[in-house]
């Protein structure tokens, strides 16, 4: 509690104190008025100052200044108690928002705590304690067991375990060591390391987490838009209906005025639409504040709430169904040696950093001389050329290799293939294959349960890998052999189906258009990826599948909040001055409508920030 | 050119929305956005008119909440 707050508290208890005595004077005519005019005013005298200064600056529609008309209005009908009561339980509402902001506020800067406070840089063989901001690209910086890593690099010295649960929830430990990459946010568990930073802060994985973090409420949901808007009308509305129903029966039908005021008064106390406008988008945040604790970043509200709508899924295969590390499973030479076409296919492939490429190389095993190589062209999606030996080289698809005039002598139907051919002759190929990742089977069956009910791939692998691993998890359907522009051809007619929106979850490295093209893109295993942070909607900083299922889940969650908290809000509300409006006006029911309805909100809303 | 602020205890997100409606409004702002969970301000407007901008921030987020203050993040 700040001081402010423990000052009003005090104030709240002496009032209440006050009022509490006052009944024991029931029978004294003076006395009883008295005091319970007295525990209004300690009450609310600094809410009824300022709605005097707010009348002067024409701000009538203000919640103060209700709030004072509506008991002020009280008063002057002689019903004191209620005048006390409404302003006491007011200023308590006030304190419990107050309170609970603030509450809400520290668990999400909690989530936020990732920022490392200073980096120990090394500088002409001192260490010295500066903020991350002042080191300089290419500096080494120290980190201490317990310490986070203030910038990202390379590991120059030392071997360590890392914990990058703040970044990924993963709570298992890293191992790194020497040529490593450190990424900033990470905690040092083990021993000392030296790191080589590779940029400044601005560029830093935690830095651009945290700017992520802090800007998305700048993407507001359909619900916080429709709330802003509401909320300007509402107050102005229940302002007008409240005059309305205190002057138009007695002046039309020659009611008794009284009556119809004090119903009329019952309206302005629940004109505040606070319980709506603070607790909307205190659940966005909390829901997004939840997700990221468990390495999910999500973008914006408008975002978690795209995300709740989804009712089918496409997914890029390689490195997010399966394991994304291809193995050479069979070499297939025409007419050479199997070392010379594992050779030429390494070294063709040796410029490239494609996963095939990079299993290719990996099987090959030997040193590579890449003078040897020249004119690397990579053709995205279909493979490479390059010249090797002064030989003009093509590695890739049967496509490729066919649009070329090469005759492929037998067809093949299995995994993922690499032709080779050079100066126009076919050497033969190598095929290659990739699991399918431990998890995937288990959230294709838990997505469904979640509401997601079409799921397919989308892959530039061959019929063959789309088909066994859509029939091997159980996804409706593959598309196979796409271009980065086909998959977002397909993607596009795919959003067209059905009601629900189009999530895609793919790598980010070749999908940013495909990312940046369906309902909700969501990047994948984008640790340290700066291209796929930048096109997704979502991103998940591990690469485990079972994150997007729990992002789906808390999107459905944060919705849920949301709704019952505008339906809440509203039916209380409106039945209170409908009742009222019927005669059953009750200044109690109106402060519960207003206070006790905001309470129950940010309570609700609250909850999301406890995942 | 885009500034940064930390803005005072405002508990009611009615008064956020009226203060960064109000700052939008005033000459030079480009752009304010008032986020009322981080409580943070940022306006957008160009450099040499930040001094001006700032007073006139503060004075008419006065007349909606009257601790408010804000200091340069």
């Amino acid at each position: 509690m700040s001081r402010r707050q423990k000052k009003n508290l005090i104030r709240i208890i002496i009032a209440g104190v006050v009022f509490a005595l006052s009944f024991f004077f029931g029978n004294i005519e003076i006395i009883q008025p008295a005091l319970q005019l007295a525990a209004y005013l300690i009450v609310g005298y600094d809410v009824l100052l300022s709605a005097g200064r707010k009348i002067f600056s024409g701000q009538i529609f203000d919640e103060e200044f209700l709030m004072s008309l509506a008991t002020a209005g009280a008063i002057i009908m002689r019903e004191f108690p209620e005048a006390a009561m409404v302003m006491l339980l007011y200023q308590l509402g006030e304190l419990f928002q107050g309170i609970a902001v603030g509450k809400s506020r520290k668990s999400i800067k909690e989530l936020m705590k990732i920022k490392p406070e200073y980096a120990t840089v090394l500088r002409e063989g001192q260490e010295i304690k500066l903020p991350p901001e002042k080191v300089e690209k290419g500096e080494l910086i120290l980190v201490l067991p317990g310490e986070k890593v203030a910038l990202d690099g390379i590991i120059e010295e030392g071997r360590t375990l890392f914990d990058s649960s703040s970044l990924t929830g993963e709570s298992l430990p890293v191992e790194a060591s020497e040529g490593d990459r450190a990424i900033s946010g990470m905690i040092n568990l083990h021993s000392p390391v030296k790191v080589r930073v590779s940029g400044i802060y601005e560029e830093s994985t935690v830095a651009k987490i945290l700017h992520l973090v802090e800007s998305s409420s700048a993407h507001k949901s359909h619900s916080e838009k429709f709330i802003t808007k509401f909320s300007r009308r509402y107050t102005p509305c229940v302002f007008l209906a409240a005059l309305m129903t205190a002057f138009l029966p007695p002046l039309a039908f020659s009611q008794p005025l009284a009556v119809w005021v004090r119903r009329a008064l019952v309206f302005l106390v629940v004109s505040c639409p606070c319980a709506l406008v603070i607790s909307v988008p205190l659940t966005f945040f909390g829901g997004i504040g939840a997700a990221s604790k468990k390495g999910i970043l999500i973008k914006g509200s408008t975002h978690l709430e795209t995300l709740s709508k989804i009712d089918k899924i496409a997914f890029d295969k390689t490195g997010t169904l399966t394991e994304g590390r291809l193995s050479v499973t069979e070499i297939k030479p025409c007419n050479v040696k199997k070392e010379e076409l594992l050779e030429m296919a390494a070294l063709a492939e040796s410029f490239s950093n494609h996963p095939i490429a990079v299993s290719i190389v990996h099987a090959y095993g030997q040193d590579i001389d890449k003078g040897r190589v020249k004119e690397v062209v990579t053709l995205p999606g279909n493979g490479i050329t390059a010249q090797i030996d002064g030989k003009d080289v093509l590695a890739g698809n049967a496509g490729m290799i066919a649009q070329r005039g090469i005759n492929i002598p037998e067809s093949i139907y299995k995994g993922t293939v690499v032709h080779i051919a050079a100066d126009g002759v076919y050497m033969g190929y190598i095929s290659l294959s990739d699991k399918v990742k431990a998890d995937a089977k288990a959230a294709i069956v838990n997505l469904r349960k979640t509401g997601v009910k079409h799921s397919v791939i989308l892959t530039g692998d061959n019929k063959s890998v789309a088909q066994e691993v859509a029939k091997d998890l159980g996804v409706d359907k593959a598309y196979w052999e796409l271009l980065p522009q086909d998959k977002v051809e397909v993607a596009l007619s795919l959003k067209k189906e059905g009601k629900g929106k189009l999530a895609f979850a793919g790598d980010g490295i070749n999908d940013a258009p495909v990312l940046s093209c369906v309902d909700v893109g969501i990047a994948m295993g984008a640790l340290g990826s700066d291209a796929a942070i930048e096109a997704a909607d979502v991103v998940i900083m591990n690469d485990s599948l079972s994150a997007v299922i729990e992002a789906v889940k808390l999107s459905k969650k944060t919705m849920r909040v949301v709704r019952q908290n505008i339906v809440i809000s509203l039916v209380v509300k409106f039945g209170v001055m409908l009742f009222s409006a019927m005669g059953y006006d009750n200044m109690y029911a109106a402060i519960f409508a207003d206070v006790g309805v905001m309470m129950i909100a940010v309570l609700n809303a609250m909850r999301m920030l406890k995942i | 050119m885009i500034k940064k602020y930390e803005v005072s205890e405002i508990d009611c997100a009615v008064c956020a929305g009226k203060i960064e409606d109000a700052i939008k409004k005033l000459s030079g702002v480009k752009n304010a956005q008032l986020n009322f969970i981080m409580q943070t301000l940022t306006v957008e407007a160009d450099e040499n008119e930040f001094s001006r901008i700032e007073k006139e921030i503060v004075k008419a987020g006065r007349k909606t909440e009257r601790n408010f203050e804000i200091t340069i993040k």
